[in-house]
């Protein structure tokens, strides 16, 4: 148990260190989710149920960060590392591309469903939305693709 | 109850976290503030996030000033630069206003009619302390005669004696050889101005002739070398003589000592 969670405490620390440095880079950059970034490798890995757990554990750290109340993203995250983990035990996917492109796409729909929760509880969105959605995503995307590396070598060593 | 084989279902895992996550939303929007979790989680990663925002406002205001520093330094450093050369400017211009003025001076001042004017350049007043002569420089292109009258901003100033190439040499009024007709503007008593060096003295006018001090006297054309109307000076005392005759002094209206151009009438033919 503990062994499996040193690859993940170890990507954590990474995306809170993304986190923490890239607005000293730019203020524009904090768009990007770096918790996203990491739960993308990790719920691949972990299978459904993994998904689903660390969705909700990074989803609520990310809403700590970003959200003006916690389960926005904690809500979005558990769906989307379902949908991860379901799609990791059914697809082998490796390589750094698809999993930038899986990251663009995760970013692109728990954006919507941040949205869609935000109108429903009758919150002000910011605009230009999509403009935002989108470059965040495509950093996001960027930041998976330095992660994956990363997520792979820690799990080969912790299979061994 | 064993609950082992639901907890291992992912789906109702899901169902449940994302039911939980949406009450927890729906509760905190209610409240309008953050709920506990939020608190504790804020707290839990407060530090990390005061971390970041100290760094990042330090970086960013450090740097802001430095650069604004910079740019003070070097915008100082430019106006300092540009009131230098202002001032250097304005060292030159000085000179040339006052040239401007006088120039402005002597244009505006009357001209005798049938004499063309010719501008040229005052350079020097020499010859004291036994005489006082001025030394001019005008075109080359006009031949200057000898006797030409020489007016300055303020009237008369004297005649042309000699020249050498563009230089002509000028006798002043206040010269002791120097003697011009004149004739006073109030009541046109006329005399003859002679110099005394700084000043004049006006010559052969009686006791009974009417003249005050403060009377302005102008050229009256006689002599044959200045034209009637120019203002030769005004008279700063008046006395009568044992000889019938009285003693005028007369005040220059010309600084001789300040010209800087002055007009040369030449006599136009016919």
């Amino acid at each position: 148990m503990a062994k499996r969670l040193i690859p993940v405490l170890v990507l954590l620390l990474l995306a809170a260190g993304v986190q923490t440095l890239i607005p000293l880079i730019s203020g524009d950059l904090t768009i990007a989710n770096p918790y996203l970034a990491v739960l993308v490798p990790l719920a691949m890995r972990s299978g459904k149920m993994g998904g689903v757990l660390w969705g909700a554990v990074l989803g609520t750290v990310s809403d700590a960060y970003f959200s003006p109340f916690v389960g926005f993203h904690g809500l979005s995250f558990c769906v989307l590392g379902y949908v991860l983990g379901w799609m990791g035990g059914k697809l082998l996917i490796g390589g750094i591309l698809p999993m930038a492109i899986f990251a663009w796409a995760a970013y692109v729909l728990d954006a919507a469903a941040v949205a869609g929760l935000y109108l429903l509880l009758g919150l002000p969105l910011a605009s230009p939305f999509w403009v935002f959605v989108l470059l965040g995503s495509l950093i996001t995307a960027a930041l998976t693709a330095l992660f994956e590396p990363v997520a792979r070598r820690l799990y080969r060593k912790d299979q061994a | 109850m064993d609950l082992r084989p639901t907890a291992r279902r992912p789906e109702i895992a899901l169902c449940l976290l994302v039911l939980g996550f949406f009450v927890l939303l729906t509760f905190q929007a209610r409240q309008g503030s953050r709920s506990v979790l939020g608190n504790m989680a804020l707290a839990a990663f407060g530090p990390l996030l005061s971390a970041y925002d100290s760094a990042s406002r330090l970086t960013r205001e450090g740097l802001q000033a430095y650069l604004w520093q910079k740019n003070a330094a070097l915008e100082s450093e430019n106006l300092a630069a540009e009131n230098r050369s202002l001032q250097g400017q304005l060292e030159l211009a000085r000179p040339l206003e006052k040239e401007v003025l006088t120039l402005r001076e002597l244009l505006q001042a009357p001209k005798p009619q049938g004499y063309q004017v010719i501008g040229a350049r005052a350079l020097t007043a020499y010859g004291a302390p036994f005489s006082r002569y001025l030394l001019v420089s005008c075109d080359a292109r006009f031949l200057i005669p000898e006797g030409t009258p020489v007016m300055g901003p303020g009237g008369a100033v004297g005649h042309v004696q000699g020249a050498s190439g563009t230089l002509h040499k000028v006798i002043l009024l206040t010269d002791p050889s120097s003697a011009v007709g004149v004739a006073s503007e109030r009541a046109g008593v006329k005399g003859v101005a002679v110099g005394k060096g700084t000043d004049m003295e006006i010559r052969w006018i009686s006791n009974e002739s009417d003249v005050r001090v403060g009377d302005m006297f102008v050229t009256s054309g006689e002599d044959g070398v200045f034209p009637p109307g120019l203002r030769v000076g005004t008279a700063v005392s008046v006395e009568d003589g044992g000889d019938y005759l009285k003693k005028i002094t007369l005040s220059p209206s010309s600084k001789m000592d300040q010209l800087t151009w002055v007009l040369l009438l030449r006599k136009t033919v016919g």
